[in-house]
């Protein structure tokens, strides 16, 4: 009788003791997991929260030109980061509402004038915007960054003064309730 | 009792380890699926802090085709998480102004326009809404499987 309860018991014993250690891994395991979302989680935040660029305004320039579809205007827009570092190549954007490719201007006039790493802060990269035609019709260049933060900016040509008139706005992607 | 003390001591035994063997069993089996549950719970709230996306138009200025009935509007989709996103009508769900839009009225798209079924991080698609809208503004928001949404109020002129 002793004996039986003896084996018993420690069949039991052995049985929680394979239960504890069973539950602690898959805690232990699911807590790493978590915890190493959590830093990539902290590390948009970071990021968006130092994102911050802006229109370098020295490096921007407009150039006229003609073609057989008449008078047009190419202008360059240099976006300077005032925050933290940022991958190029992860980089989007829309032009006039539409998706653009922004490493090539052969098919849609919108293109970076050279290939582009890292934008590194205080640094800017160059954008051209090619053969708009010269008249007065308001334009949207929306950039959007690999964190999902974007830089707008909204420009017309001044047909009396002959000068482009550009805007800058930017923004971060925001939760929703 | 013709067997005497041995026998019933080793009945005694036998009943004692079935019954043990049937506890450790059972506690087996509630801590395996106790296990199980913590492991897909830890994955689920690992993947929603993991994934995270962007709606990237220009909100003043949504392409729409009226040539089709309903017209088409598209919306661009911008993965800026670490995780792939499924990316197709069962899947993600679009209300427009607070109304679910049917899977039939959705197409999801490669930025090149062929059919994808996920968003690779840092990649763009194209959701493509036949849904009639006013002049106006209106809200778009966009739900993916693990809940996370993003909205954006565009207008349309």
């Amino acid at each position: 009788m002793g004996f039986s309860v003896s084996a018993s018991a420690a069949i039991i014993f052995i049985s929680f003791l394979i239960a504890a250690t069973t539950l602690y891994t898959a805690w232990d395991n699911s807590y790493s997991d978590v915890r190493a979302a959590q830093e990539d989680w902290y590390s948009l935040k970071l990021s968006q929260l130092n994102t911050l660029s802006s229109l370098d305004i020295k490096k921007s320039s407009v150039r006229t030109g003609t073609n057989d579809k008449g008078e047009y205007y190419n202008l360059t827009l240099a976006i300077k980061s005032n925050g933290v570092t940022l991958y190029v190549p992860h980089w989007s954007g829309t032009y006039d509402g539409k998706l653009i490719t922004l490493y090539s201007v052969d098919d849609d006039n919108v293109g970076f004038i050279s290939d582009y790493t890292y934008l590194l802060p205080g640094d800017s990269v160059q954008l051209n915007v090619t053969y708009i035609p010269r008249d007065e019709t308001q334009h949207t260049l929306n950039v959007v960054f690999g964190n999902g933060c974007w830089v707008r900016f909204n420009w017309y040509y001044n047909t009396t003064d002959n000068t482009v008139y550009v805007n800058t706005s930017r923004g971060c992607p925001t939760e929703v309730s | 009792m013709a067997a005497g003390g041995p026998a019933s001591e080793l009945i005694m035994f036998i009943v004692a380890i079935i019954v043990a063997g049937s506890v450790a069993g059972a506690l087996a089996y509630v801590t395996s699926d106790i296990a199980h549950g913590i492991n897909e719970h830890g994955e689920l709230l690992a993947d929603k802090l993991r994934t995270d996306f962007a709606i990237i138009n220009d909100p003043r200025n949504i392409p729409v085709d009226t040539s089709t009935d309903p017209d088409t509007y598209t919306f661009y989709i911008k993965n800026i998480g670490k995780e792939p996103i499924a990316f197709t009508g069962d899947a993600v769900q679009v209300f427009i102004d607070g109304n679910l839009i049917p899977a039939s009225q959705l197409s999801f798209e490669s930025v090149e326009g062929g059919s994808i079924t996920s968003l690779q991080p840092y990649e763009v698609g194209v959701i493509k809404v036949k849904y009639n809208l006013s002049q106006g503004q209106h809200t778009i928001t966009i739900v993916l499987e693990n809940g996370i949404r993003r909205k954006l109020i565009f207008h349309v002129s």
